[in-house]
């Protein structure tokens, strides 16, 4: 089953490759559902051949970061009025070279990097790759503009870690995925809620003109 | 491979006679999308055949690129389909290297499109060159970095060795195949001027971009034009049905009509993608090509990393 | 000193009595013209029987050759040129002229490595006298600011080597000042900024003879003097090729944003040179990794680029130092339609665009198929950096031959299509034969190149490596079958023609206005300009291009004048030397302070001099 490991790795890269150049929200809530559900599967294939299938995690990562989040995400969406991020920080064909850059940059630092033991036999794509949807996640943060966007982005960093644990260690630490699963789903809820705010009370959800209430300087 | 050359030589006229069928298959996919009844699968046979009895009217600003513009697109794109290997046999006439002379031939193709449409000093068909030059000087990035994986992947300098010589082995890690060959649908799709890219059947002269550069055809030249564009379908459809299917399973005339069948494959999947979506605006299209040499890189990245031992 | 001390001592002559003749413009002409087409014509005929005689070639001739031949191209051209426009001081030019042209053809002459000083004296002569060609044009502001740019980069550069030459350094730094130095000639980013100004400002067949020719000759400075046989070679190839890359991407799309003619031909002067590095460069790195095809191709293809760009780049600056004969000026926005006006001038142009652009039935295509394969060769080996680099440099030369095509599409587009955007672009006329024949010679020129290439390269391979003749054999081959494509393609294009004739003869061919969509009038004002040809890829470029523009744009129902104008910067300039500059300006006016005019303070600084150096001594003495 590496081949079908390969394969979603590879999808992994482009999800975030589509991520850095849509403008669409739907579209980058779309893929982050896709990554959700390849999260949710991967463990039954990196598992073939090794014995146990962590049933709860992939059932928890299914339902969780395929479906329960994108909705509410598409939900705020919906509630906020906003379709497109329209003056994004860092422009998408520029937002497509530095992902590129990132994802070079990836593979360059995991080869110096040494995998601990337990490592699967998959580690060496699935390391840089993890790196890769890790840094286009807070890429994302750093060059769009509304606040939903940002979430997205913070959702695929998480993405980006689960993929790391699950490629790496065979050996699932539950607790710990669950632990992050719990923060980002608080994370989810606080954003959806304020977002739902900011866009009531300003009509709009740039998050870069909160810049405005901080204090001004005397 | 004694019978090579009748079978190349087959699917080369086969190429060249049928090529004006793909714009035919579009159409109906599309039409069938739309539930329309659409035009006839043979239109373009009749229109080139009415095209060639017609008057040909120049425009007098012309200085004389608009007349040998035609020409010149014909018969280097002639030129490239004979360095494309067919019906998965090599290309009798190929050499080492021979991929960059195939892509410059079609460069060369459009230079002289965008000149020609600038001769006529008309402020669409500008539109349209200007257009057409910038995407494609992008979407040429996209198609070195496929030549850099072809490189790479079959350790072969000539295209059909690139090509044909992948063979079954290349399924056995397919994700940078199908990385690539979706890098390459989307540089077809830049290439032929379909949507996403350009539009071939909108009516707004400001939103087009191959349409806006043939205002001025008319006659001969005008079939010659719309010809050419068919033939350029049928070689990058060519060429990725070449690498996507490895050659040597079948016998040799099945092979034929499998890459025959494949190419129809792809016109289809262009109605598919035409029906499917919108055209980008033209904004979102760069985005879109330099997506498609991310998509290559990240294909050569998998290939070195895993094929090539390369740590 | 070899047998090109003659030819060199003919041409210098011959200036010297055409500075004389002052006072008889067209006596003058005749000694200058006439002496420099003799010495250069002497000068190639006796390489020929050189090769001829003994079969030897050294990388000096590859070198010379674009210097004869610019030189002869160049006096053909001048003649054309100077009538009407400065042939009262035709001596001045002719002096300065062939002063230029030999200086440049005694580098090449003189025995680099046993006599530097000689070398050094000729590279300046060439700087200076170059320096007074610049500023021919002495009454025109923008002329003389040009000339002190290029005479500070010159001395910048001359005063290195001169470091280089009196110390004793090791291989490394040997390399890096060779690099600052001969790249300020050469035009490496930032060392580029005299090559925008000093082209446009220049006349034409200077600028052929300064484009194709000088600027190359820093390469060949940096392979005489940079390079060392015990230096790392790895460590070159690698500089050079990414130094390559940082070169040419920029140096295009600068290109593509100009709207003056020969300015536009200077930023692609600076893009060529980054090819041409590119491929010493991945030569050089097939030699210290021991891959031969990558080496043979990096090389071959360095020197097909070069003698390519030398007469490509040349034809192109006489065809427009042409235009700006017939146009009076060389803003591309108030051209237009000189292709019918001027149907020999601009097919000439056309062809020799196509082959700049490396576009296959010309010779272009055939120096970056060489050097695209010294990439493929770089890619099959298996070690990841040189894989790295090689694919690098096969997507970054795409790119830029594309933006090439683009930026050349708009040239020949603002220029010779359409219809023509002002008076004098209306009234131009077809200029001499002379100037038309001059800019056909270099066409002609590389079409034999091309169709020697094969045979060419085999030969050289054979010479240079004898151990690795197969890989020339193979290379050669391909050469040659670029070589046969490409004549295959023109007579198919001809057949197709002579198709066309014959069926438009049946069904008539008829003459009407562009059809613009319904509207009636078309006027030349509507026509695509070369500014608004570029506009989107000069958005694209924002960051980088920065463009100021000054926009009144049409207002109300009856909109009066509405204008855009666009100006872009260098961004070496406005980055980095005008920064530079600041500073330095900043320092010298605080010294400045010094001259407060005050006879009391000076002698106060006098004092404190005194008794400063009076401390010292006492010092030291101590």
């Amino acid at each position: 089953m590496n081949q079908m490991n390969e394969l979603f790795l590879g999808i992994f890269l482009c999800s975030c490759l589509m991520l850095a150049v849509s403008s669409r929200l739907l579209h980058c809530i779309r893929i982050v559902a896709l990554q959700g559900v390849l999260l949710g599967i991967m463990p039954v294939t990196l598992a073939i051949g090794h014995g146990d299938i962590h049933w709860s995690v992939m059932i928890i990562n299914l339902s969780l970061k395929g479906i329960i989040l994108p909705c509410l995400l598409y939900r705020t969406m919906l509630k906020a009025g906003v379709k497109r991020e329209l003056e994004p920080v860092i422009g998408y064909s520029l937002s497509a070279g530095v992902v590129l850059a990132l994802i070079l940059f990836s593979f360059f630092i995991s080869g110096r990097l040494s995998l601990p033991a337990g490592a699967s036999d998959l580690a060496g794509l699935a390391v840089p790759c993890s790196f890769a949807v890790v840094m286009t996640g807070l890429f994302t943060v750093i060059a769009r503009k509304k606040a939903l966007t940002q979430v997205i982005g913070f959702l695929v960093f998480e993405n980006g870690i689960t993929l790391f644990g699950a490629a790496v260690m065979r050996e699932h630490p539950l607790i710990v995925e669950l632990g992050i699963l719990l923060d980002v789903l608080v994370l989810v809820f606080i954003m959806g809620i304020s977002v739902f705010q900011i866009s009531r009370e300003f009509s709009h959800i740039d998050a870069d003109r909160l810049n405005s209430l901080k204090e001004e300087a005397r | 491979m004694n019978n090579s050359l009748p079978v190349f030589a087959v699917n080369f006229i086969a190429a060249l006679v049928l090529a004006p069928l793909l714009p035919g298959i579009i159409n109906k996919v599309k039409a069938f999308f739309a539930g329309r009844k659409g035009p006839r699968l043979f239109q373009l046979y009749s229109d080139l055949g009415k095209l060639l009895k017609k008057e040909c009217v120049i425009s007098s600003t012309s200085g004389g690129i608009l007349r040998i513009a035609p020409a010149i697109q014909l018969t280097l794109t002639v030129l490239a389909a004979l360095l494309l290997p067919m019906g998965f046999k090599n290309s009798p006439l190929m050499f080492p290297g021979d991929v960059l002379l195939f892509f410059y031939l079609l460069g060369t193709c459009r230079f002289f499109s965008v000149l020609a449409a600038l001769d006529t000093g008309s402020s669409f068909e500008g539109m349209g060159a200007a257009r057409e030059a910038f995407f494609s000087a992008l979407a040429e990035a996209a198609v070195f970095a496929v030549l850099a994986f072809l490189v790479l992947f079959s350790h072969s300098w000539t295209l059909s060795g690139m090509l044909t010589g992948i063979g079954m082995d290349s399924w056995i890690s397919f994700t940078p195949v199908l990385l690539v060959s979706l890098a390459m649908l989307l540089v077809m799709l830049a290439e032929n001027c379909r949507v996403p890219f350009d539009d071939p059947e909108t009516h707004l002269e400001l939103t087009m971009i191959h349409e806006a550069m043939i205002l001025d055809y008319s006659g001969a030249d005008l079939g010659a034009i719309l010809y050419t564009s068919s033939l350029k379908l049928w070689i990058f459809g060519s060429f990725i049905v070449s690498m996507l299917i490895p050659g040597n399973i079948l016998s040799g005339w099945q092979e034929t009509a499998l890459s025959i069948g494949g190419v129809f494959a792809s016109a289809v999947l262009v109605g598919i993608v035409e029906s499917s979506m919108a055209r980008y605006r033209f904004l979102k299209v760069p985005p879109l090509l330099i997506s498609a040499l991310v998509l290559a890189i990240v294909a050569m990245i998998f290939q070195l990393f895993f094929n090539g031992g390369i740590r | 000193m070899d047998i090109m001390f003659f030819p060199v001592v003919l041409i210098v002559t011959g200036g010297i009595v055409s500075r004389l003749l002052q006072k008889r413009p067209a006596a003058a002409m005749v000694t200058g013209a006439g002496t420099l087409c003799g010495g250069t014509l002497a000068a190639i005929i006796m390489q020929i029987l050189c090769y001829c005689h003994d079969g030897g070639f050294a990388v000096r001739d590859l070198f010379a050759f674009p210097v004869l031949i610019l030189g002869l191209a160049g006096a053909i051209h001048s003649i054309g040129y100077l009538a009407g426009h400065g042939s009262e001081r035709s001596g001045t030019y002719w002096f300065f002229f062939n002063l230029t042209a030999a200086a440049m053809l005694a580098v090449t002459a003189v025995d680099s490595a046993s006599n530097p000083l000689s070398f050094l004296l000729a590279w300046e002569i060439m700087g200076a006298a170059s320096f007074a060609l610049v500023i021919f044009d002495r009454h025109n502001q923008s002329a003389c600011r040009a000339g002190w740019i290029y005479m500070i980069a010159c001395h910048a550069g001359a005063g290195l080597l001169i470091l280089l030459f009196c110390f004793d350094l090791t291989p490394l730094w040997v390399f890096i000042i060779a690099l600052l130095g001969f790249g300020l000639k050469i035009g490496f980013p930032l060392l580029h900024i005299w090559l925008p100004e000093a082209h446009p400002a220049a006349p034409a067949p200077v600028s052929a003879l300064m484009s194709g020719a000088m600027i190359e000759l820093g390469f060949y400075g940096l392979l005489s003097f940079g390079i060392l046989r015990d230096g790392n070679i790895a460590l070159y190839g690698w500089v050079l090729s990414i130094l390559g890359m940082a070169t040419m991407l920029p140096g295009i799309i600068f290109a593509l944003a100009q709207n003056n003619l020969k300015r536009l031909l200077a930023y692609s002067s600076i893009e060529n040179m980054g090819i041409l590095s590119c491929a010493l460069g991945l030569g050089f790195l097939g030699m210290s990794h021991h891959i031969p095809g990558m080496m043979i191709c990096g090389f071959a293809g360095a020197a097909v680029h070069l003698l390519n760009h030398a007469l490509f780049k040349g034809g192109l600056f006489l065809g427009a130092g042409s235009v700006y004969k017939a146009a009076g000026t060389l803003d591309m926005d108030d051209m237009g339609g000189l292709l019918k006006r001027m149907p020999w001038t601009g097919t000439g142009f056309i062809l020799h665009a196509a082959g700049l652009c490396g576009l296959p039935p010309f010779a272009g295509f055939a120096g970056e198929f060489l050097i695209y394969c010294a990439a493929f060769a770089g890619l099959g080996n298996r070690e990841l950096p040189l894989t790295v680099i090689s694919a690098a440099v096969l997507v970054i030369l795409a790119v830029t031959g594309g933006f090439a095509a683009a930026a050349f599409a708009k040239v020949i587009g603002a220029v010779f299509c359409g219809e023509p955007r002002s008076a004098q672009a209306e009234d131009s006329v077809e200029v001499s034969p002379g100037m038309i024949l001059a800019v056909w010679m270099l066409f002609f020129l590389s079409c034999a190149l091309l169709a020697a290439l094969p045979c060419g390269i085999r030969y050289l391979v054979g010479l240079m490596t004898p151990e690795y003749i197969g890989y020339g054999e193979s290379i050669s081959g391909m050469v040659a079958a670029v070589a046969l494509f490409s004549l295959a393609g023109l007579l198919l294009i001809f057949a197709i023609m002579l198709l066309r004739r014959g069926l438009n003869k049946r069904c008539g061919e008829r003459k009407s206005a562009t059809w613009d969509c319904g509207y009636a009038l078309p006027d030349p004002r509507m026509e695509y300009t070369a500014t608004s040809f570029s506009r989107s890829m000069v958005d694209f470029f924002g960051s980088l291009l920065k463009p100021a523009r000054k926009i009144s744009a049409p207002q109300g129902i009856f909109p009066g004048k509405s204008e855009l104008d666009e100006e872009i910067a260098d961004a070496g300039m406005r980055n980095f030397w005008q920064p530079v500059f600041k500073c330095g300006t900043f320092l010298a006016s605080r010294i400045h302070m010094l001259q407060s005019g005050s006879l009391h303070f000076y002698l106060l600084v006098l004092v404190i001099t005194l008794i400063g150096m009076l401390l010292g001594a006492v010092l030291q003495g101590d």
